[in-house]
Formats: C-alpha cells, sequence, structure tokens
C-alpha cells in the first residue's frame, strides 16, 4: 500500500507541474465552459433578433382582385411586398436568395372562395434556410384571412362561430419548474460532465503510460521493487482524480456562467438555485467517481499499449465517439430510466441526472446505476492490470 | 550474486512481425530470444555482455532485472530465484540505461526518494544515503531545481543518484554509454569501477569494446540469443592471441562456422 502511495504522491505532483494537464484540468473547464454556455446563449439571441427583424422580400403574383391578402401581408412585420413578377422570375430570385419568398394566387381564387368551396394558394420559400422567417410570416398573413372567411361563410349561413368550437381545452400543467428545468438541464449537464472527465483524464494517462515509455523510464520503474499491479493502482488513482476534478470543475464552469446571463426570469434563477442542493452535488460525484475510474482505466490501458505519446492520442480519439453516442441515446424521447436503461452505462447516467434535477430519482434506480457503474469500474481496472502485466503491451515493438 | 541456470526466452510474434520474416508457410510464430543460456556473475567483478543488435543482450538484462519472464530456466539473484519473489530480488538491483530516463517535472531531490520510497527506504537511512552521494557527486547546486532545466551532464549525475540510492547489490547496465558524450560517458564508468571497489556485482552490455577492455572481469558474448563463449577476460583474449583488438576476436568468434 505504501508503494501505492508513493506513486501515487509523485505521479501527481508530475501532473500537476503540467501545464498542458492543468489546461485540460482546470483552466478549459473553468474558462471554457461558461464561455460555450454563454456564447452559444447570446449567439442563439442575436440570430432570432437579427432573423425577427431582417427585412424579407415576399413576391405576390396575384392573378386576382383581392387586395385583402396583399393587406395581411403587409400588416406583418419585416415584409416587404414585390409585385410586378412573374412565376419564373420569383423562383430564380428564391434560388439566388433575392427574395425569400413568394405567394402565387391564381385566377379561379375568388370564385372558389365566393362559391364556399377551397381556394388554392402556392407560397414559395426555401425550408434549407433555417433562419428565415418567410413561411411563416405569408402563413400567418394567410391564417388571418382564412378567419375572415370562415366568418363571413358562417354569418351567411347564420351559424355561430361557436359550434366549429365544441371543446375549450385549458393547458394545466402540474410539472414544478423545478421538473421542467432538471428535465431539460438534466440532459446537458451529464454530456458536459462526462466529457470533461474524459478529457481531464486523457493526458495524464498518455503521460503516464507512452510518456514513460518514451522518456525511458518505464524500465527503470519495473526495475524498482514495485510490482505491476502497484504502479498500475498508482498510476490509476491519479488519472481517476484528475478526470474527477475536471468534470467537478466543469460544474462550477457551468455554474458560474449563469451569473453572466441577463435576462433569466427570477423564478427560473431560483429554480436553478434549488437545483443545486447539497443532495444533487453529492449524488452526481457519487456516480462520476466510478465513471472517472472507468475512463482512467481504458485510457492507461491504451497508453501502456501505445508506443509513443503521438500513437496513444491517435488511439484515444475514437474514444470520444463511443462516449457520445450513448450519451446522445439518453436524450433521446421517450427514454426513461428504467430496470433496464439503469444498467447501461453512460445511459444510465444521462437519465439518472435528469431524474436528480427534477428530483424525482427513485433510489432503486440510483442503486442500479451505481452498481453498473461499479461494476465497470471494476472491470476497467482488472482489464488495466491484467493489460499492464502482459508483456507484449509494455514491451511492444 | 547473478547466476543464469537454462534461461530461455521464447516471444510470440506479432502479425506485423510474422510478416518481416517472410512467406506465410514459413512465417514461424514463435521467435526465441535467448537460448538456453547459463552465466554466473560474481560479487566485486564485471561481467560484459557483448555481440551484435538484437542478439538477445537487453532481454537478458531484462530478465535478470525481471522486467520479463523467462520462459524457463531459473534466475537467482543473491539465492533468491526471480521467478518466486522479484519483489526482494528487485530490492537488491539497480538498472540503468543510456537514456537518463528521468521526469522533468521533478527536481533531482524528489527523483531519488521517489526510487528510494519504492524501494521502502527507512527515511533517516534515505537522508544520510542521499546526502552522502550528493555530495559526493557534487549534486547539491541543483539538488531543487526542476530537472528539464538541467544539464545533461547534471541529469546524467541524476540518473546515476537514482540507480544507486537503496545501495543495491548488483547494478545492471543496458549499453550505458551508447550515443552519450565523452563526458557523460565518463561519470558513467566511473560508477562502474566505484560500484567494483564497493564489492558489487555488475553486469553490463555495450559495443563499445575498448570499455569492455578496461572494465569487464568476465565476458560472455550472445549470438543469435545462444551464449556462444563464457569466462574470463584473459580466456576472451586467448581466443585470439595475435590481435589485440577485442572487435576482431568477437567478428571470429561469430562468424565461425
Amino acid at each position: 500500500m505504501n508503494i501505492i502511495i508513493s506513486i501515487f504522491i509523485k505521479e501527481l505532483i508530475d501532473v500537476l507541474r503540467d501545464r498542458r494537464t492543468l489546461m485540460f484540468m482546470v483552466v478549459i473547464p473553468v474558462l471554457i465552459t461558461p464561455l460555450l454556455v454563454v456564447g452559444s446563449i447570446k449567439f442563439q439571441e442575436y440570430q432570432n433578433k437579427k432573423s425577427e427583424e431582417k427585412l424579407l422580400k415576399i413576391a405576390l403574383i396575384n392573378e386576382t382582385d383581392d387586395v385583402i391578402i396583399k393587406g395581411l401581408l403587409s400588416e406583418q412585420k419585416g415584409v416587404e411586398i414585390i409585385e410586378d413578377i412573374n412565376l419564373d422570375s420569383l423562383e430564380a430570385g428564391i434560388k439566388t436568395d433575392s427574395i425569400q419568398g413568394g405567394m402565387h394566387i391564381e385566377k379561379d381564387f375568388l370564385d372558389d372562395i365566393s362559391s364556399n368551396s377551397t381556394g388554392q394558394i402556392d407560397i414559395y420559400y426555401k425550408s434549407s434556410d433555417l433562419m428565415s422567417r418567410s413561411k411563416k410570416r405569408m402563413k400567418a398573413a394567410l391564417e388571418n384571412y382564412k378567419n375572415i372567411v370562415v366568418t363571413e361563410r358562417l354569418n351567411n349561413f347564420n351559424i355561430d362561430e361557436k359550434l366549429l368550437e365544441p371543446l375549450n381545452v385549458v393547458d394545466v400543467d402540474m410539472s414544478t419548474a423545478k421538473e421542467t428545468i432538471g428535465k431539460a438541464v438534466g440532459g446537458f449537464i451529464p454530456y458536459i460532465l462526462v466529457m470533461f472527465i474524459f478529457l481531464g483524464a486523457m493526458y495524464p494517462a498518455i503521460d503516464l503510460g507512452a510518456g514513460e515509455k518514451e522518456r525511458g523510464s518505464l524500465e527503470t520503474l519495473l526495475s524498482s521493487p514495485a510490482t505491476k499491479f502497484e504502479i498500475t493502482m498508482g498510476k490509476l488513482l491519479v488519472v481517476s482524480l484528475t478526470g474527477l476534478v475536471s468534470g467537478l470543475v466543469s460544474v462550477l464552469g457551468i455554474s458560474s456562467s449563469l451569473f453572466f446571463i441577463d435576462n433569466i426570469p427570477e423564478q427560473i434563477q431560483s429554480t436553478i438555485m434549488e437545483l443545486i442542493s447539497p443532495f444533487m452535488i453529492l449524488s452526481v460525484i457519487i456516480l462520476m467517481i466510478p465513471i472517472a475510474i472507468f475512463f482512467a482505466s481504458m485510457l492507461l490501458s491504451i497508453s501502456f499499449y501505445a508506443r509513443s505519446f503521438k500513437e496513444a492520442q491517435s488511439l484515444m480519439a475514437p474514444l470520444n465517439m463511443v462516449i457520445i453516442v450513448p450519451l446522445f441515446l439518453s436524450l433521446g424521447p421517450g427514454m426513461e430510466i428504467d430496470h433496464a436503461t439503469a444498467l447501461m452505462p453512460l445511459i444510465n447516467v444521462g437519465l439518472l441526472t435528469k431524474e436528480i434535477l427534477a428530483g424525482s430519482v427513485e433510489p432503486i434506480y440510483f442503486i442500479e446505476t451505481l452498481l453498473s457503474l461499479l461494476f465497470f469500474a471494476a472491470v476497467g481496472i482488472r482489464f488495466s492490470v491484467y493489460w499492464f502485466d502482459k508483456e507484449n503491451t509494455i514491451f511492444r515493438v | 550474486m547473478i547466476e543464469l541456470t537454462d534461461v530461455t526466452k521464447v516471444f510470440t510474434l506479432t502479425k506485423d512481425q510474422r510478416k518481416i520474416v517472410g512467406k506465410s508457410e514459413l512465417r514461424p510464430k514463435l521467435f526465441t530470444a535467448v537460448d538456453s543460456i547459463n552465466l554466473k556473475c560474481n560479487s566485486s567483478k564485471v561481467f560484459a555482455l557483448i555481440g551484435p543488435n538484437g542478439s538477445g543482450k537487453t532481454t537478458t538484462l531484462r530478465m535478470i532485472s525481471t522486467m520479463i519472464s523467462p520462459t524457463s530456466g531459473s534466475i537467482q539473484i543473491n539465492g533468491i530465484d526471480v521467478s518466486v519473489d522479484g519483489r526482494s530480488a528487485r530490492k537488491s538491483i539497480g538498472f540503468m540505461t543510456n537514456q537518463t530516463a528521468l521526469y522533468d517535472r521533478l527536481s533531482p531531490y524528489e527523483m531519488v526518494k521517489y526510487f528510494a520510497d519504492l524501494n521502502s527506504m527507512d527515511r533517516t537511512v534515505f537522508d544520510q544515503r542521499c546526502k552522502e552521494i550528493f555530495d559526493r557527486l557534487d549534486m547539491n547546486s541543483f539538488a531543487n531545481k526542476r530537472i528539464g532545466t538541467l544539464s545533461s551532464g547534471m541529469k546524467q549525475k541524476t540518473s546515476i543518484a537514482r540507480t544507486i540510492i537503496h545501495n543495491p547489490d548488483i547494478i545492471v547496465f543496458d549499453e550505458p554509454t551508447t550515443g552519450l558524450d565523452v563526458m557523460t560517458s565518463r561519470s558513467i564508468i566511473e560508477l562502474i569501477r566505484n560500484s567494483k571497489e564497493e564489492e558489487k556485482t555488475i553486469i553490463f552490455s555495450s559495443h563499445r569494446m575498448e570499455e569492455v577492455q578496461s572494465l569487464a572481469d568476465d565476458i560472455g558474448v550472445i549470438y543469435n540469443g545462444e551464449l556462444i563463449f563464457s569466462g574470463t577476460k584473459n580466456d576472451f583474449e586467448g581466443l585470439n592471441p595475435d590481435s589485440q583488438s577485442y572487435d576482431d576476436t568477437l567478428i571470429n568468434l561469430i562468424d565461425k562456422p
């Protein structure tokens, strides 16, 4: 045990003196996470505002005498109506983005409307232009027109408009703000957490495995009285710790980003503060420990196998996908924690964190998830020890 | 004392390694790196293990240092069978190569302390031994500086201090001076001489025949995994009495049909 502690202390000092490790472990989670969160929110706000304020050129080809639709369209905010244009020019204009939308009212339209039939209007837009609101604005104008026509038709038949509205559905959302926000943010938090545990553990793992080979210090270490088990455990503890610290620091980074986002409604702010409870923090840390150990064991095993720093980096890169996919799955609709999903590593973390944040976690699922993660952590440790014991791994040529 | 009895090391070749060998039907899955070696290194003696690249020198030294296990045979370090009690055997061993094998972000003191801790050295014994070594190697002026900032000579001294801090009875040198400049090589040669005076058992591999000539008491020649010669320095010189050159003697020996 003393030798494991000696290796742990030495590796920890070594790692903490390494600028690149500190960068991945502390600086990036502390600075980059808030920047990412705040930056993406601000950017989204800016884009929304910009697209709302953007003046859209909507071509109107009206083969009838109707003036109501034109009036309703011009009432829409940010619409400039272009007339005296044919269909070919309209299509060409939309393709080249000189026009953002178009409306074609055929000559029979008014006859169809007046004969209580269905009139056809073609609207043109580009669905690939995600920020364009031309479709929304044209549809809003046409919806208003439809309401006018329906009211007129019902009046002609002396029918009360309420005849078409037999139901008055009133939404009563029983979710608390905590549940709503918890489930929404709960999918995002584990994603950040797990990625930073991985990133925080990656660099030290490379340094402590492949780095030893490159320096030639592995041979001197192996010729010391330390057993391969002790060497693996000492290194594993340090790599797990750096991953864990990186994950925790990223949570701090996310929390601190809240101070930089203005115009958060007070109720949401207080709900967020309620979410960050000691129970939530403790529960998440308990879940993070086996994840950090599992990642550390996998990364260290790859690092032991690699001949060089570069090879270790290239071997570890695909692991990102292995982590992202299950977390992504946990964000999918209909995915909920149950006895089966609680046993699936990473998916269970994503789903359980949502429940923890929403305050609706059931203890049995927490225990199942924890046992599942501990099992994988134990398998990871066992594999690392076995892997480091193999001569073909450490003296691979 | 080091004693190897019928020691063999067989490696399983990887696919890539087998491709190098030749046509698929001729590709062996196994490679015998060391084949039934018997040798004995006594205390107060310097044993030089020589032979061309790839002959099995490093594999033999790694087995002696217990980094890898022999496939068959037995290795005794001061009477301890390494396959039975590797940890006790390693406590008697200091291992050194031409690479300083240091951690740049530690200081020489921390580096040496780390290896003392791995050898479970008592704090008082360590303090005394550390002072003695640092004084002898004139390391006090840079003992607390980061290794990454030191000159190659200072690094070499640190590497020497790390190797001998636990006062090992046996010191294994794997091509210790290959690629090193004259000054740095000299410090290692001095270490080998001093260790001999301290009645330690020394085994080293080298391609530098002038080093072998000046340092070795006993010589072993290994070729294609087999120990084709083992004897005293005089026995080795007697193989080719007409030549003063160790290189010629070695070449004649391995060229023999």
